[in-house]
């Protein structure tokens, strides 16, 4: 127990002083974890270009020359663009900074619009996969017995074929969407949390910090969420930003194999494809978006990275 | 635990989880969204042969026995005629599969030599100009897509090498001219057994593209692990002797401290499997090169379902077995992995 300090002043000021005191050296780690962050420079460029992603897909109708419009078909809404025959295939200039298509469309604000549907895709996948698989891992590390074996190589049978194999072959299954290739991708991902976290329970359970607590008689569901969670949650933190990349680049794969979101959608990986097509008279079509996902994808990674150093305590002091 | 003890315990445990992918393979038949009879027979076919198609297929069957008469024909090896061209899948694919294996070998020929050789530079030079450059190149592989990559290759060799006169690599294919005689199905040992150099170039030209943008992404891996490795084993004291002894700094490094990090090499090129079996999907079809990632492709965008999951059957088993080669390999450089499972 920290010494009690006389705390003066009234209202907030005084709840503020208190709730700083009294977690003064929470506040003092997270201070020595920023700083060490700030120290890491590759780490900050990754959270630059993280949130310059964000910004983009944010603020895509204000930066964006061209807007998009909806049709429906059938039950589903198609997105669409103006097109201006006029402007075909032209190369980038001010008018058009990345350049137009084979039907005129600006291709600079196909790019900036397709930063929403990549983090929208990521966001939901991520979330889904890192929920199931921690869950099942929490379960599985946690009941061990018949239980544990069960989700085990279950686990196993998923991961035994290759990832993007598996993805192709559910969306080939299911037809072409873009809410197929989340499903897929969603199948896919999950098992690698289930394994990240059951090994981690493993290693938690055996620490003395939850042998006391069991001691003391803390109910399993309080030794489960109380002391063994939040022990784990730092690695699938770190994975999770990792995988956001990782998903964007692979569900802009799926679109660019013809798998994902309909032609004349602004998603980078069918943007990609299209420029297939005008490969040597409009090179720019392909080149820009393929750009916007090393960005977002190295963003992503080297925040993660950063975050891993921060997180593991052995690599810490 | 004795060596062939070792390997006929993992052999085993493979059992249980091909099994399991028939399971997964046969829940995607089912989840099929169409009547798969009518999507094989076209929408023209009269109803009675459909019907007997559904019947032929036990599709009006109890799961259960459907599931047993799906296994008991990949027992015997049948994967279902094909969707596409009403072929048997098994020898649809069969002919294409040195076509992708000729690919994968010549990624990882690239991949392997100049990944280890710059992680191991990039150890020993830590924080030097060819350490910085190393580990760009490791940041590049895992970010830039294979997809992106083989474009932008495309795209550097037609339009920026044409301007100085460089472009005689070939963008598609493996062969302009005919292909040589089948031995080996691999075109640039073929054109060797039937004696004529100048296809043996040009197979080689072709493969050139392909080749390089599937090892990128497989060289980054192998050269972030190797070089961590490295690290790891330079720290060792026995390291420390070594040089204190006066061992040639060159020799230390290759010699001493390579040989205890090659595990970590080692580990990732189970890996690395799966990353080429994916990648070779992208590769194929950005190249034209007519292999069994081409195939799969155009299945999936085809609707030939027999086709998609024939093909994922076959590259699983193929990813697994190389997985368990990985670890055999393993388990016959370092002992404790042997005993440790006992």
């Amino acid at each position: 127990m920290a010494t009690e300090i006389e705390i003066g002043g009234t209202g907030i000021a005084r709840a503020w002083r208190k709730f700083l005191q009294d977690h003064a050296s929470r506040i003092s780690d997270l201070k020595y974890s920023l700083f060490l962050f700030r120290k890491n420079r590759l780490a900050v460029l990754g959270l630059a270009l993280l949130l310059a992603t964000l910004a983009v897909a944010l603020a895509a109708s204000v930066l964006a020359l061209q807007h998009p419009f909806y049709v429906s078909v059938g039950s589903d809404l198609e997105q669409r663009w103006n097109t201006d025959l006029s402007e075909r295939l032209s190369p980038p200039s001010f008018a058009h900074p990345f350049g137009t298509d084979q039907f005129g469309v600006d291709w600079y604000s196909k790019v900036i619009y397709g930063a929403g549907t990549a983090l929208q895709v990521g966001l939901l996948v991520v979330i889904p996969a890192s929920l199931i698989g921690s869950l099942l891992g929490l379960v599985a590390g946690f009941k061990g017995g018949i239980i544990e074996e069960a989700i085990m190589r279950i686990t196993d049978v998923f991961l035994s074929i290759p990832g993007l194999i598996l993805a192709i072959a559910i969306t080939g299954v299911l037809g072409r969407s873009i809410v197929h290739v989340m499903y897929a991708l969603i199948i896919t991902w999950w098992p690698w949390y289930a394994r990240l976290v059951r090994g981690q329970v493993l290693s938690v359970k055996e620490r003395q910090f939850v042998e006391s607590a069991k001691s003391v008689g803390a109910s399993p569901s309080r030794l489960m969420m109380r002391h063994i969670l939040p022990n784990t949650i730092s690695p699938v933190v770190v994975q999770a930003s990792m995988d956001f990349g990782y998903v964007i680049l692979t569900a802009a794969g799926l679109g660019f194999l013809g798998l994902g979101a309909v032609p004349g959608t602004a998603e980078w990986g069918v943007m990609i494809y299209e420029g297939i097509n005008f490969l040597f008279t409009a090179p720019w079509m392909s080149t820009f978006p393929g750009l916007a996902i090393v960005l977002a994808v190295l963003g992503f990674n080297l925040f993660g990275d950063g975050l891993r150093d921060i997180l593991d305590p052995r690599l810490r002091r | 635990m004795k060596l062939w003890e070792y390997v006929l315990r993992r052999l085993l445990t493979l059992i249980p989880v091909l099994i399991g992918v028939t399971l997964i393979t046969f829940i995607l038949w089912k989840a099929i969204p169409v009547d798969p009879a009518r999507a094989y027979m076209g929408p023209k076919a009269p109803e009675e042969d459909v019907e007997r198609l559904r019947v032929a297929w036990h599709l009006h069957d109890s799961l259960w026995d459907q599931y047993f008469w799906y296994m008991g024909n990949l027992l015997r090896g049948d994967l279902g005629d094909s969707f596409v061209n009403k072929e048997p899948v098994l020898s649809n694919l069969l002919p294409k599969i040195p076509a992708t294996l000729e690919l994968t070998f010549y990624a990882m020929l690239f991949a392997l030599p100049v990944g280890v050789y710059l992680g191991i530079v990039s150890a020993a030079k830590r924080n030097q100009w060819i350490d910085h450059t190393s580990r760009f190149i490791a940041i590049l592989g895992v970010a830039v897509p294979i997809y992106w990559l083989g474009v932008m290759l495309k795209i550097f060799v037609h339009e920026d090498l044409a301007a100085i006169g460089l472009n005689f690599l070939p963008l598609d294919g493996r062969l302009d001219s005919a292909p040589p005689a089948t031995f080996t199905g691999f075109y640039t040992i073929d054109s060797l057994i039937a004696g004529d150099p100048g296809k043996f170039i040009e197979a080689f030209a072709h493969i050139a593209l392909p080749a390089i943008t599937l090892g990128f992404a497989q060289l980054a891996i192998i050269l972030r692990m190797t070089r961590s490795g490295m690290l790891e084993v330079l720290g060792q004291d026995y390291v420390r002797t070594a040089r204190a002894k006066g061992v040639a700094e060159k020799e230390v490094v290759f010699h001493h401290a390579f040989r205890n990090a090659t595990n970590s090499t080692l580990t990732v090129s189970g890996l690395t499997v799966g990353a080429a079996l994916a990648g070779d999907v992208y590769v194929e079809s950005i190249f034209r090169w007519n292999g069994i990632g081409q195939y799969f492709l155009q299945s999936a965008q085809a609707g030939g379902f027999t086709d998609l999951l024939g093909y994922v059957l076959i590259v699983t088993i193929f990813y697994v077995v190389a997985n368990l080669v990985v670890d055999v390999l393993y388990a016959m450089l370092d002992p404790q992995v042997r005993l440790g499972g006992s």
